[in-house]
């Protein structure tokens, strides 16, 4: 038999970040209370009618700029038609022809260093339906309508990807690009970014695509991955026996790790997509797409060079892009203090480690920019060891705290560290040598003045009893040979 | 003019989740269902006369809406808010309608947040059947 | 000394400011009224009397506010105007129990105005239908004759106010569903420009052909009802912002300077001939008074009929899906899974026309037939609305007359969907259109059964056309009050 190649596209669902749904006012909060967060128009009550929340349009714009894709000035929203109990008014509003954006692309860097471009078919927005709980043991589906009417964006690729590496290296891009926009919150345990995927075989170098089947609603990069190498094993061993690979929906069981054929809820789908009469076409100026490119945040290649250009290694720069709100916070702190390197390495150390424990976007921290700028020159300048800094971080983060306050209100705690108080008893063993030579003598008493100049020289800070030891170790060291001389 | 058979009456009945042959009277079922399909198939051939139309290079008209609402703002619907649009919708006589864009306002924030639960209250007293908050139908296999 | 529930909308507002008699007192004799009527008529599926009655003492308590343009009036809305707290059933089965939580915004400005909301009326299941036979609550007769239908969708509107059973009402015409009721029974009815009233919570039938309106004795009397509820609704996105003229503000115009457009294709039809004497006088009185009338042509309304029934049965289909028994209304109590949930509770709520209509417009929509079916009717639309548009160049208003027919006995067309769709061709092309329309009485045949006319005006000419009317109402001779 010959080879047989994956040919994969996707279509992802992401939740728009906007306050309320897409056609009425009512909240898009997660996990209220069972059909609190409805109204007349998203429980599909008679008489009522949609009305389309701007927001959701200029963040569906926007992705559709930071792809490159092609947004439409006008579009139209569709009614696609099926009966389901998630769906209230027996219709989900929709966007067929046209819909907001078109074509745009997305390119991954692989594995082996090359790159590859994921073309993009379309972006168009829609609304969520409900959600159904099923009850085995009393025999019923509970519907729950919080849910329906949240703005999406379905994001659809052309059939471009080849592997699930590559698919799941798609999705993690995708979803960081576009939580880094302000499109989504992304949370995708709160179900805020979905993906369906349609994967058929064909064989290598053919042009003629195989039967495709769809996996539907993964909503986790890992079950994605695993979704997708069962399914071309599966539909390899269907090949190799003979077969042939039905077009059907699939479910994937994540506890077995398989995929399940779904018992169609309809037939045949015949959606009898029309334009929807209660809603206006969508239109966008020419303004707001200009405001909308302005507010968009530079390519990943732009942002990195950006930061390689103030002075961080290519690899340094990738890290921070990786984490969303970091880049932001780097060049706020840059601002004030250009020690990039130093920085960086208080961030990737300290403050983001900080943050990823508390759950915390960078830009959410109380511990602003400023501070860990005022943190660097500190740290520069010695009056705070790299120890020191560790130990005191943990409280100036979850305060808040500026850490030249701290030093000023001499709020600083003890530095009892060895290490960092011997460069102090060494300089001033050399500074007092006559007084060092005099305590090697038997002048017990002169080591509290020895001890006291540590205590100067770190701004009060030495552990005493630390100091001492050093600099009875320190003296006893570097002097023995001298103090025989002059007794 | 499509053939519309028993079949493909059926099907549409369907998909429209129609029954067609609920009500009628046993023993004429058969019969009346043919009355039923050949008046749909009737009703559909004198559609059929648009075909004599030319349209070619026109626009289909979808809505005759005129200058209708633009996208909303982002936020939730307070009751004084909507006495603002009503007021700035009706307009004095005679002024033209700049007096209130009844799309200005829709106020953030809604201090009354307890009012939520109730307001939804109505929707879910009027389900026919619900299981503690939720709608209840057959379970979905 | 006239009673009370006989005075003109006008009549009675003027009356309760100048404090001739109290708000309680015409709200009295609306009741009695309504109390005497409907067992002959049964214009009414519900009527308000004790909350009507509170109302109305407090509002004489209060005083009488000059400012409201509906004060202390009873007015009466179609059963698709959702009244929160009260049944809504769209004279359907599938919404028997239905008692809405909000209301219609037409209903919210109605009451803001200080109108008292007295009754909802009988009307066709879906406002589909042009007799209000096909109600499944009650049959509303005729008030000029008892065996005779009122006309439909808003029969029950139509025949209340004929019957002096209230001032004003308002109903909704997707396809006539105002001016032909008024027609029938001999009353004024308005349908305004699409995106004139907002929509919002009235049952909604054909989205894009939907308008609410106003029916009353006088035409004078449907400006004020236009003027209370005219303006752009946030929550309706159809609405328009087009400003708003002042439609209580009327004068009538000088026939010298009018010019009537009189499309060869509504007049030269077969007409009963009862009725072609009527309209024919009424074109004679027109002339004789100086209008001038301009014989034109609209190539394509005779495609109306079949533009229309395929574009509003197919927005009907999907504005239906919705009732399946889940979230409110009828549910079967046999089913045995989710499909025959669905098929059981629609199919036995939904009546017999409701049914053809949906699955006409389920068939239209349909993978194959949607090119040939929907988009082509779509298409013609925009040819219609184009046959208008040239009707106006050089013309103040179109007229026309409205059925070829007078109220006709009940059971005459119910078995006959297609002949009685074709009834409408008169009346659905100003639906496509978009446009406004005024139907108002031309005189009573010989029958004794009132026949009308219509007058089609630009968009958002509202005033022009009330203004019109104005004139033909004076021109015309007077209907004899419905002797009920």
């Amino acid at each position: 038999m010959e080879t047989m190649e994956p040919v994969i596209g996707l279509e992802i669902h992401a939740q728009l970040n906007t306050r309320t749904k897409l056609f009425c006012a009512c909240p898009t909060e997660f996990g209220a209370v069972p059909n609190t967060n409805v109204c007349e128009v998203c429980t599909g009550q008679p008489g009522a009618l949609p009305r389309m929340n701007g927001k959701a349009l200029e963040l569906a714009a926007k992705a559709g700029l930071a792809l490159g894709s092609a947004v439409n000035r006008e579009s139209l929203f569709s009614r696609k038609n099926y009966f389901y109990p998630d769906l209230p008014n027996g219709f989900q509003t929709s966007q067929l022809d046209p819909p907001i954006c078109q074509g745009g692309s997305l390119t991954l860097e692989l594995g082996d260093g090359t790159e590859k471009t994921v073309r993009l078919n379309r972006i168009h927005m829609e609304d969520d339906a409900g959600k159904c709980l099923h009850d085995e043991k009393r025999g019923l589906s509970l519907v729950d309508l919080n849910r329906a009417g949240t703005p999406l964006i379905e994001i659809v690729t052309e059939p471009d990807l080849s592997s699930a590496s590559e698919a799941v290296n798609f999705l993690k891009k995708l979803h960081a690009l576009l939580v880094r926009l302000g499109v989504t919150k992304g949370r995708m345990e709160e179900g805020e970014f979905r993906c369906d995927v349609n994967i058929s075989l064909k064989p290598k170098g053919s042009p003629v695509l195989g039967t495709r089947a769809e996996i539907k609603n993964l909503n986790s990069f890992k079950f994605v991955g695993q979704a997708i190498e069962y399914e071309i094993e599966r539909q390899t061993g269907v090949y190799g026996r003979g077969g042939s690979v039905s077009q059907e929906t699939l479910h994937f069981d994540s506890e077995k790790g398989e995929t399940r054929s779904l018992r169609s809820k309809e037939e045949a789908h015949d959606y009898r997509y029309f334009p929807q009469p209660d809603l206006p076409p969508v239109e966008i100026s020419g303004e707001l797409l200009a405001r909308l490119r302005e507010t968009l945040p530079p390519t990943p290649e732009e942002a990195k060079k950006r930061l390689v250009a103030l002075g961080l290694k290519p690899r340094q720069a990738e890290l921070l892009l990786e984490r969303p709100g970091a880049p932001e916070y780097f060049h706020e702190a840059h601002k004030i203090d250009d020690d990039a390197p130093r920085i960086y390495s208080l961030m990737e150390e300290l403050f983001l480690p900080a943050c990823q424990k508390e759950g915390l976007d960078p830009s959410d921290s109380l511990f602003a920019p400023p501070k860990l700028a005022a943190l660097a020159k500190l740290l520069r300048d010695g009056t705070v060891g790299r120890r020191k800094a560790q130990e005191l971080f943990p409280d100036f983060f979850a305060k808040g705290s500026d850490p030249s306050e701290a030093v000023r209100s001499g709020n600083l705690s003890q530095i009892t560290d060895p290490s960092e108080l011997l460069p102090m008893v060494e300089k001033v063993a050399g500074a007092f040598e006559k007084e060092a030579k005099k305590f090697l003598s038997g002048e017990e008493k002169i080591l509290s003045f020895l001890v006291g100049q540590v205590m100067k020289e770190s701004r009060g800070r030495a552990c005493p009893k630390t100091s001492a030891e050093l600099m009875k170790n320190h003296v006893k060291e570097r002097f023995a040979g001298a103090a025989k001389e002059t007794v | 003019m499509p053939a519309i058979d028993e079949k493909t009456a059926l099907a549409i009945a369907k998909l429209a989740r129609l029954d067609l042959r609920e009500g009628l009277a046993p023993g004429t079922e058969e019969a009346e269902l043919k009355k039923l399909v050949e008046e749909f198939g009737k009703i559909v051939g004198y559609m059929d006369i648009l075909g004599e139309v030319d349209t070619e290079g026109v626009e289909p008209l979808y809505s005759p809406m005129v200058e209708p609402r633009p996208p909303r703002e982002d936020a939730p619907f307070t009751a004084a808010a909507k006495d603002a649009d009503a007021r700035g919708a009706k307009g004095a006589p005679g002024k033209p309608e700049s007096s209130g864009d009844p799309d200005a306002s829709f106020d953030p924030d809604d201090p009354d947040s307890s009012a939520k639960e109730d307001r939804a209250r109505w929707i879910l007293d009027d389900a026919p059947m619900t299981f503690g908050r939720y709608f209840t139908v057959p379970k979905v296999v | 000394m006239t009673k009370l529930h006989e005075l003109s909308l006008e009549e009675a507002r003027a009356g309760l400011l100048k404090k001739d008699f109290k708000v309680l007192e015409l709200a009295e004799s609306v009741l009695s009224r309504i109390e005497e009527v409907e067992p002959k008529i049964r214009a009414c599926l519900e009527v308000f009397g004790e909350e009507t009655r509170k109302a109305a003492a407090a509002m004489d308590e209060a005083g009488p506010d000059p400012s409201k343009k509906l004060w202390g009036v009873p007015v009466s809305v179609k059963d698709v105007f959702l009244v929160k707290g009260a049944p809504t059933t769209a004279g359907s089965r599938i919404l028997e129990n239905y008692v809405p939580g909000y209301e219609a915004t037409v209903v919210e400005k109605l009451r803001e105005e200080g109108a008292l909301i007295v009754a909802k009326t009988n009307l066709d299941e879906f406002a589909m239908g042009s007799s209000t036979e096909f109600s499944a609550y009650a049959t509303t007769k005729n008030p000029r004759n008892l065996e005779r239908v009122p006309g439909g969708s808003s029969g029950g509107a139509a025949a209340g106010v004929t019957a002096g059973e209230f001032p004003g009402a308002f109903g909704t015409d997707t396809g006539g569903s105002i001016r032909q009721p008024a027609a029938l029974c001999g009353c004024v009815g308005l349908k305004p420009t699409y995106g004139r009233v907002s929509r919002y919570g009235i049952i909604a039938y054909g989205s894009s052909l939907d308008q609410a309106g106003p029916l009353a004795r006088k035409v004078k009397d449907t400006g004020i009802l236009l003027a209370s509820v005219a303006g752009p609704d946030p929550r309706d996105s159809t609405s328009s912002s087009v400003k708003t003229d002042d439609y209580a503000d009327l004068a009538e115009p000088d026939p010298g300077k009018l010019t009537f457009a009189i499309p060869k294709e509504f007049w030269e039809g077969t007409f009963d001939p009862n009725v072609k004497k009527v309209l024919d006088r009424a074109l004679d009185l027109l002339k004789e008074n100086g209008v001038a009338l301009k014989p034109v042509s609209m190539p394509r309304i005779g495609y109306s009929v079949a533009t229309y029934y395929v574009l509003a049965a197919s927005e009907a289909s999907t504005n239906l899906a919705r009732y399946d028994g889940v979230r409110y209304g009828h549910r079967a109590k046999k089913y045995d899974d989710l499909l025959s949930l669905y098929v059981n509770s629609r199919t036995e709520g939904f009546g017999k026309e409701v049914k053809r209509r949906i699955l006409l417009g389920t068939f239209a929509l349909s993978s194959g037939y949607y090119d040939a079916y929907f988009k082509k009717a779509a298409k013609v639309r925009r040819l219609i609305r184009e046959d208008f548009e040239k009707a106006l160049e050089g013309a103040d208003l179109i007229l026309a007359p409205v059925s070829s027919i007078p109220a006709w006995p009940f059971g005459a067309f119910t078995d006959d969907p297609l002949t009685q769709y074709q009834l409408d061709v008169m009346t659905l092309p100003l639906n496509l259109a978009g446009g406004p329309g005024l139907s108002l009485p031309a005189g009573l045949g010989d029958d004794g059964l009132p026949v009308g006319v219509q007058l089609f005006g630009k968009p958002f000419g509202e005033k022009k056309l009330l203004e019109a009317g104005l004139l033909l109402e004076k021109i015309f001779p007077a209907l004899p009050a419905a002797v009920v």
